[in-house]
C-alpha cells in the first residue's frame, strides 16, 4: 500500500506533505527546496518546464510561462476574475470551447486544470522520490471561498496528474490541523488568517478533543500578496516614466525582471525597513541601456498596502460575525501564507485580536502539513481527529426576477440535506428551469452558476398552486446533489452537479495521456 | 466487542495501578485492539475491558468509536442503530439531557461526531445501505446540534435542588414551550423517559397504600415518584393529600401515645408526645386543652397550663370544659377571683352547673 500525500497548491508557490508516524512532514525536492513554485513553461526548444526551473527562465521567456493560473482556474473566460486577470498576466488567456479561460503557451492553447496537473505532476514527482513508493492518494488544499466550480478544475487537475484525490480541503482548516497537532487537549476557539499569493481566507474553528468544527469562513479570492507587488511594481513604473519618460508596461521582458526584483524586495522588507532594487540593463532606448537602480523603504510599501490589509480586517469582522463570536473569545490567531510575514500585517491583526499572533508554524509550510493530516486521518480505519467542514459561499437557486434564492446558507456544516417549496409562476406552466448557483450575492447572475436542469410535467394548475420540492444535498466530500420534484405528482428529477466549464471526460482522457507521457519526459531530464 | 484503546497523554505509566493494569497500559499504542491485548496478556476480555474502563475513567486512555464498533461486530447492525433513532427526539439524538447547557451540548456533539461522521468510516469497508444510514444519522445529530445550541441556557444546567412549587410552575409551561417548537416529539431523552417510568410505578405503588390507609409508605412511594418526575400534577397533589392524611394519622397516634402515657402516669412523656401532636395537629385546641389537663392533673408547672388553656380558650371561647378548667388551675393557683368568673363563664356556657355551683359558693365565702 502506497503513502498518502498532502498538497498545498498555492498561486505563486506549492507544497507538499506526507506523514511518519502519524507526524507531518514536508518533503524537500531532491535540490533541497521545500516550495514548488507553481510555473509552468515550454521553452524554445519546445521543453516543458515545471516549478524551480520555469520561474528561473521567466524573465527571459515570459510570454511562454504560466504562473497564477489559480488566479482563472474554473473561471468562465468572461468573469470579472479572468478579465482583471488578463490585463496583469504576460502571457495569453484565450477563450476555450466550454466558456472557460485557456492560456496559451509555447505555441499551444492549454486548460488551466493542465497547467495545475504540470505543478501537481511535479508534487508527485519530489513525493515519489522521497518515498521511494507509489502515491496512494493525495488531499489538495483551495481556498475557502473557492466555489464549486474552482474546486472541480482542481478535482480535474489532479486527475490529469494521475493523482487519486482523498478529499479537497480548505486551506485555513488544513492549517488548523496542523496547528492543532502541537497544542494540548483543552477545547480552544481559533482564527486562521491566510493571506496568500493571491487569495485572502479568514476561518474560525472550534477545536475540541479530536473534533475541529469550522464555524465560519470568510475571504477574498482576489486578494494576495500578488496585489501588493502589483502596486509596488505600478509605483516603480510611475517613477521610472518621470525619471526617463519610458513606459516599461509593453517591454514584456522588463515587466518580468521587474516583477521578479520587487518580490524579492518586499520579502526583505519584512525584516529590513529598506531595500534596493538594481536592474541593470534594464531596457534598451536610442541613447543605449538604462539601468535601473532604486531604494524603496518598508513605509512607502505599507502606505501602497494598508487599505489591502484594511480589507483582510473588516472580512475578519465579517467572520466573526458569522461565527456569532467576539473577538475576546478568540483563543489563538494563527497566521498562514508568506503575506502574513510583512510587519504591517502582523501590526494589524494584533490591534484587531488584541492578542500576539500563534509564533509557533510555518506560514508557507502549514498547509501542506494540514493537508498530509487529513490524507493520513481519512485513511485511517480509526482516525483521531475528525474535521466537520462548512460550506463557505450560499447554495441556491435563481427565482423570479433573477433573485438568488438559497437553500443551503453560507456556514452550514456539511454533510447536509435541505429542500425548499417553489411554486409556478404563470398558469398551466408544465416546465420550470431549475438554475443552481452559488455565491454570497442577492441577484443570481451575480453568483456562479454551477448547472441547470428542467423538470417538465408538472401538473397543470393556476400560478402558484403546484407544489415544487427541490432538495440540495452536499455529501462530506462537497459533492452536491440537486433534486426536483412535482410533490403532488411525484415526477423528480436528480443531477449530480457539474461544474458549468468543466472538462468534457474525453478531453481529461487526453490531457492525461499527454500527462504521463510528460511526466516520462520529466524523468530523463 | 473489540476495540483499539488509545493513549491520550502518551503516558505509559501511572501512580497506583495494580501490575495487571500496568502492563495493560502498557500494550495500549492505537493500533492494538482489546481482543489483542487480552490474548497477549491471558487476562481475558472481560479483565481487560474492565481495566481499560478503569484506565478511561482515569483519563490516560481514550476508548474510541465504541458505539461503530460495537454496531460493526454484530452486536447491534447499523440498520438497527439508525432504527433506534429514527423517532428519536433531538435531545436523545443527541445524547443530553432536556436541561444541558451549551458546554454539554458541545461536548455530546464532538461525541457523536467522532462516532458518525463520514470521515469516521471513510477507510473503513462499510457496506453502501450502512453507509447512507450512517450519513443520515450523522445529518440528524447536526440537526440537534444546530437547534439545541441555539436553544439551551448559557449557564450551568438547574438543579434538582428548587423548592416543590417552582417546580410546579415549571411543570405547567414545560409542555406547551415543547409542543410549540417540536411538535412531533415529546421532546425527552432516554434518561427521562427512564425517569418517567420509575415515577409511573412508585405513584402505582403509592397509590395501593394510599387505598390501604397505609399513608406512611404511600407517601413515601409519592415522593419518589415525584423526584423522578416532578412535572406531574397528580404526583404532587397525591403527595400533599397524602401529607395531610398521615399528619392527621401521626397526629391521633401522638395522642393515643398521650393517654397511655397519662395512664402510666407518667406525664412528662405525656406532655412530650402532646407537644409533637400540637406540631401536626389540624385541630389544635384540642390538644392545648389536653396539655393544660395533664398539667393541671398531674401537678406540672401550673403558669403553663394556663397559657395553654387560654390557647385553646382562644380558639374556641364557647366550650364549657375549657373554662372550667382555667377556673380549676385559678383555683388551684390561689387566684380566686379568676377562678370564680371563669367558673360563672363554665355556668354560662352551659357546664355541670350543680359541681360548680357549689364551687363557686365557696370561693365567694373564701373571698369574703
Amino acid at each position: 500500500m502506497g503513502k498518502t500525500i498532502g498538497i498545498d497548491l498555492g498561486t505563486t508557490n506549492s507544497c507538499v506533505a506526507t506523514t511518519i508516524g502519524g507526524k507531518p512532514f514536508v518533503i524537500p525536492s531532491s535540490t533541497g527546496n521545500r516550495l514548488i513554485p507553481s510555473y509552468f513553461a515550454i521553452t524554445q526548444d519546445e521543453k516543458t518546464l515545471i516549478g524551480v526551473r520555469a520561474k528561473r527562465q521567466s524573465i527571459t521567456n515570459p510570454k511562454n510561462t504560466i504562473f497564477a493560473a489559480k488566479r482563472i482556474i474554473g473561471r468562465r473566460y468572461d468573469s470579472r476574475e479572468v478579465k482583471i486577470a488578463k490585463d496583469k498576466l504576460p502571457y495569453e488567456v484565450v477563450a476555450g470551447p466550454h466558456g472557460d479561460a485557456r492560456v496559451k503557451c509555447g505555441g499551444k492553447i492549454m486548460s488551466i486544470p493542465e497547467v495545475s496537473a504540470a505543478i501537481l505532476l511535479e508534487a508527485k514527482k519530489v513525493a515519489e522520490g522521497f518515498l521511494e513508493n507509489s502515491i496512494e492518494g493525495a488531499c489538495i488544499t483551495v481556498p475557502a471561498y473557492f466555489n464549486e466550480n474552482q474546486r472541480q478544475a482542481t478535482i480535474d487537475a489532479a486527475e490529469i496528474a494521475g493523482l487519486k484525490v482523498l478529499r479537497i480541503i480548505n486551506e485555513p482548516t488544513a492549517s488548523a490541523l496542523a496547528y492543532g497537532q502541537k497544542r494540548g487537549k483543552k477545547n480552544e476557539l481559533i482564527a486562521i488568517y491566510d493571506l496568500g499569493g493571491g487569495t485572502f481566507d479568514i476561518s474560525i474553528l472550534e477545536l475540541g478533543e479530536g473534533v475541529y468544527e469550522v464555524l465560519s469562513t470568510a475571504g477574498n479570492t482576489y486578494l494576495g500578496g500578488e496585489d501588493i507587488d502589483n502596486r509596488i511594481i505600478n509605483s516603480v513604473l510611475e517613477d521610472f516614466k518621470k525619471t526617463h519618460n519610458i513606459n516599461l508596461k509593453d517591454d514584456v521582458m522588463a515587466m518580468q525582471r521587474l516583477k521578479d526584483a520587487v518580490e524579492r524586495a518586499k520579502i526583505e522588507l519584512s525584516t529590513q525597513t529598506e531595500a534596493t532594487i538594481s536592474l541593470p540593463f534594464l531596457t534598451e532606448t536610442s541613447h543605449g541601456a538604462i539601468h535601473y537602480n532604486t531604494v524603496i523603504t518598508r513605509n512607502k510599501v505599507e502606505d501602497l498596502m494598508i487599505d489591502l490589509i484594511d480589507q483582510t480586517i473588516q472580512t475578519c469582522k465579517n467572520a466573526l460575525e458569522g461565527a456569532g463570536l467576539k473577538k475576546d473569545d478568540i483563543d489563538e490567531v494563527i497566521l498562514v501564507g508568506g503575506q502574513t510575514r510583512a510587519p504591517l500585517v502582523i501590526k494589524k491583526v494584533v490591534e484587531f485580536f488584541g492578542k500576539q499572533p500563534n509564533r509557533g508554524i510555518n506560514p508557507d509550510e502549514v498547509v501542506a502539513e494540514g493537508a498530509a493530516i487529513h490524507a493520513y486521518n481519512i485513511g485511517s480505519p480509526l482516525p483521531s481527529n475528525i474535521l466537520v467542514d462548512i460550506t463557505a459561499l450560499s447554495l441556491g437557486i435563481q427565482t423570479k426576477g433573477g433573485a438568488f434564492t438559497e437553500i443551503i446558507p453560507q456556514n452550514t456544516p456539511v454533510p447536509i440535506t435541505k429542500t425548499r417549496k417553489f411554486t409556478t409562476t404563470y398558469d398551466n406552466q408544465d416546465a420550470v428551469r431549475i438554475s443552481v448557483y452559488q455565491g454570497n450575492e442577492k441577484m443570481a447572475n451575480d453568483n456562479e452558476l454551477l448547472g441547470e436542469f428542467v423538470l417538465g410535467g408538472i401538473r397543470l394548475a393556476k400560478k402558484g398552486e403546484p407544489n415544487i420540492e427541490v432538495g440540495f444535498d452536499m455529501n462530506s466530500e462537497g459533492i452536491l446533489k440537486v433534486t426536483a420534484k412535482d410533490a403532488d405528482l411525484g415526477t423528480e428529477q436528480t443531477v449530480t452537479l457539474e461544474a458549468k466549464s468543466r472538462l468534457s471526460e474525453e478531453e481529461i482522457r487526453e490531457m492525461k495521456d499527454k500527462m504521463s507521457s510528460l511526466e516520462v519526459e520529466l524523468k530523463e531530464q | 466487542m473489540n476495540y483499539v484503546p488509545r493513549l491520550i497523554k502518551n503516558i505509559h505509566t501511572l501512580p497506583g495501578l495494580t501490575e495487571q493494569e500496568s502492563l495493560v497500559l502498557s500494550l495500549i499504542d492505537g493500533k492494538t485492539s482489546a481482543n489483542e491485548i487480552a490474548k497477549v496478556t491471558g487476562f481475558g476480555l472481560a479483565t481487560v475491558n474492565k481495566t481499560l474502563e478503569k484506565l478511561s475513567k482515569m483519563d490516560a486512555v481514550e476508548i474510541q468509536h465504541r458505539e461503530t464498533e460495537q454496531a460493526k461486530s454484530g452486536g447491534q447492525s447499523i440498520k438497527e442503530l439508525y432504527m433506534s433513532y429514527e423517532n428519536a427526539d433531538l435531545y436523545t439524538i443527541l445524547g443530553v439531557s432536556e436541561n444541558a447547557n451549551v458546554e454539554q451540548i458541545k461536548q455530546a456533539y464532538f461525541e457523536k461526531t467522532k462516532m458518525f461522521h463520514p470521515d469516521s468510516y471513510y477507510a473503513r469497508s462499510v457496506p453502501a445501505e450502512d453507509k447512507h444510514f450512517l450519513v443520515d444519522l450523522y445529518k440528524k445529530v447536526q440537526q440537534a446540534y444546530e437547534t439545541l445550541k441555539n436553544k439551551a441556557p448559557k449557564k450551568e444546567p438547574e438543579t434538582a435542588k428548587q423548592s416543590s412549587s417552582a417546580k410546579f410552575e415549571t411543570t405547567v409551561i414545560k409542555p406547551q414551550q415543547q409542543a410549540k417548537q417540536e411538535p412531533a416529539h415529546s421532546a425527552m431523552t432516554d434518561q427521562i423517559r427512564e425517569r418517567v417510568k420509575k415515577a409511573r410505578t412508585y405513584y402505582k405503588i403509592g397509590m395501593e397504600a394510599f387505598m390501604k390507609s397505609n399513608y406512611a409508605t404511600a407517601y413515601l412511594n409519592f415522593k419518589l415518584a415525584n423526584s423522578y418526575n416532578p412535572y406531574e400534577k397528580d404526583y404532587m397533589d397525591k403527595l400533599k393529600e397524602t401529607e395531610k392524611y398521615m399528619k392527621v394519622e401521626r397526629h391521633q397516634e401522638l395522642l393515643k401515645k398521650a393517654d397511655i402515657s397519662i395512664e402510666l402516669n407518667k406525664p412528662q412523656d405525656a406532655i412530650d408526645f402532646l407537644k409533637s401532636a400540637l406540631e401536626m395537629a389540624h385541630e389544635k385546641k384540642h390538644v392545648y386543652y389536653k396539655l393544660a389537663l395533664v398539667m393541671h392533673d398531674f401537678n406540672q408547672s401550673l403558669k403553663e397550663a394556663k397559657q395553654y388553656c387560654q390557647e385553646a380558650i382562644a380558639l374556641d371561647p364557647k366550650n364549657p370544659d375549657y373554662h372550667l378548667l382555667l377556673a380549676k388551675i385559678y383555683q388551684k393557683a390561689g387566684l380566686v377571683k379568676s377562678s370564680v368568673f371563669e367558673y360563672e363563664q363554665t355556668m354560662a356556657l352551659g357546664g355541670k352547673t350543680d359541681d360548680i355551683k357549689t364551687e363557686i359558693k365557696q370561693l365567694k365565702s373564701m373571698l369574703k
